[in-house]
């Protein structure tokens, strides 16, 4: 079999058609010339936002000012929300800014670790879904959390490798990988990821896809590791559809025993 | 006659009955970029003209900034 151009295969959630399986977040970058320069790099279809007051005295800088925001997808989240009922309001207004049904719930249980709270995730979650919102929620790493976000309508779950911010990278493969193997509906590694590997390595285990933001804001070139993510995620999604060799604890040689020349 | 609001939680002054979007303007802020919440309710810019404040009233100014 001959491999010429990638055959399609889009990430559908919701109503929406991804192309591109990196969601890219938008925090944490030094500037809005970075970020737009991240943007034209990895070339993501998504991207994440959060919802905030203004400034009225007009300090604050805004990172999206460079972003022309119709060229993508937006996900905004209910970053700030601590209780259910919070990431409801703000979920409400972010879909009045951004005429879109998509939510990324995130209901933070602990503001040292800014570890999920799985009690209010789920109770958000469930609100916003009876409110006609296409939820993805945020969640820890739990198997069975996971499951009930499915059964209670989640359109993707969002299970995060690290504590939000850290880029430790992948702390319980062992269930990243059960979550993506029980739930039917996409799940996306959502937070903690460092380094590109981090993301093809969920990739290959059958994530749909993942969200990275401060592994390229923080990152010493952030456009340079925004392309690489990029790359690792299309790689790994690719060694996904392709199949790993399985695996044999019996040395096998490569090249043909026979026919080694004699000295 | 002016009535005091709360805009972003801070204390505001503002003439009674003015519209939001009069409010936006002697803001300077521009309505297209923003969500309004007066009183809890959501307001998009078409709706912003035809809201009218009153003395206590409590409104959000938000917009979309970089998040993850």
């Amino acid at each position: 079999m001959t491999v010429t151009a990638a055959p399609p295969d889009p990430l559908r959630i919701g109503g929406v058609e991804l192309h591109c399986r990196l969601i890219h977040g938008t925090g944490r970058f030094a500037s809005d010339a970075v970020l737009r320069d991240c943007l034209a790099a990895a070339r993501p279809d998504m991207i994440t936002l959060a919802i905030r007051r203004l400034a009225l005295d007009g300090s604050g800088r805004n990172e999206l000012a460079a972003i022309d925001l119709s060229g993508y997808t937006l996900l905004p989240n209910t970053a700030g929300a601590s209780t259910a009922d919070q990431a409801v309001r703000l979920a409400r207004l972010a879909r009045a800014a951004s005429l879109s049904d998509l939510i990324k719930v995130e209901v933070i249980g602990d503001e040292h670790t800014l570890l999920p709270d799985p009690v209010g995730t789920l109770d958000a979650t469930r609100e916003l879904i009876a409110d006609g919102f296409t939820v993805l929620p945020y969640c820890s790493d739990d198997v069975v959390l996971a499951l009930r976000l499915e059964e209670a309508g989640a359109a993707a779950v969002m299970p995060g490798a690290a504590p939000i911010g850290t880029t430790l990278g992948i702390q319980n493969a062992l269930n990243l990988t059960l979550i993506i193997e029980k739930l039917s509906v996409p799940v996306i590694i959502d937070a903690g990821l460092g380094v590109p590997s981090d993301a093809a390595r969920c990739m290959e285990w059958g994530a749909a896809g993942v969200l990275v933001n401060t592994a390229i804001a923080r990152a010493q070139d952030p456009p340079a590791m925004a392309l690489a993510f990029a790359e690792a995620v299309t790689a790994g999604r690719r060694a996904h559809r392709a199949g790993r060799a399985s695996i044999s604890l019996e040395a096998r040689a490569s090249s043909p025993g026979a026919g080694v020349p004699a000295s | 006659m002016t009535v005091i609001i709360t805009v972003n939680g801070d204390r505001t002054e503002v003439e009674d009955g003015a519209s939001v979007a009069e409010l936006l303007h002697h803001l300077g802020v521009t309505p297209k970029r923003v969500v309004v919440e007066h009183n809890r309710r959501i307001l998009r810019a078409e709706d912003f003209a035809g809201a009218h404040i009153a003395a206590g009233d409590e409104l959000e100014v938000v917009h979309f900034v970089g998040g993850g």
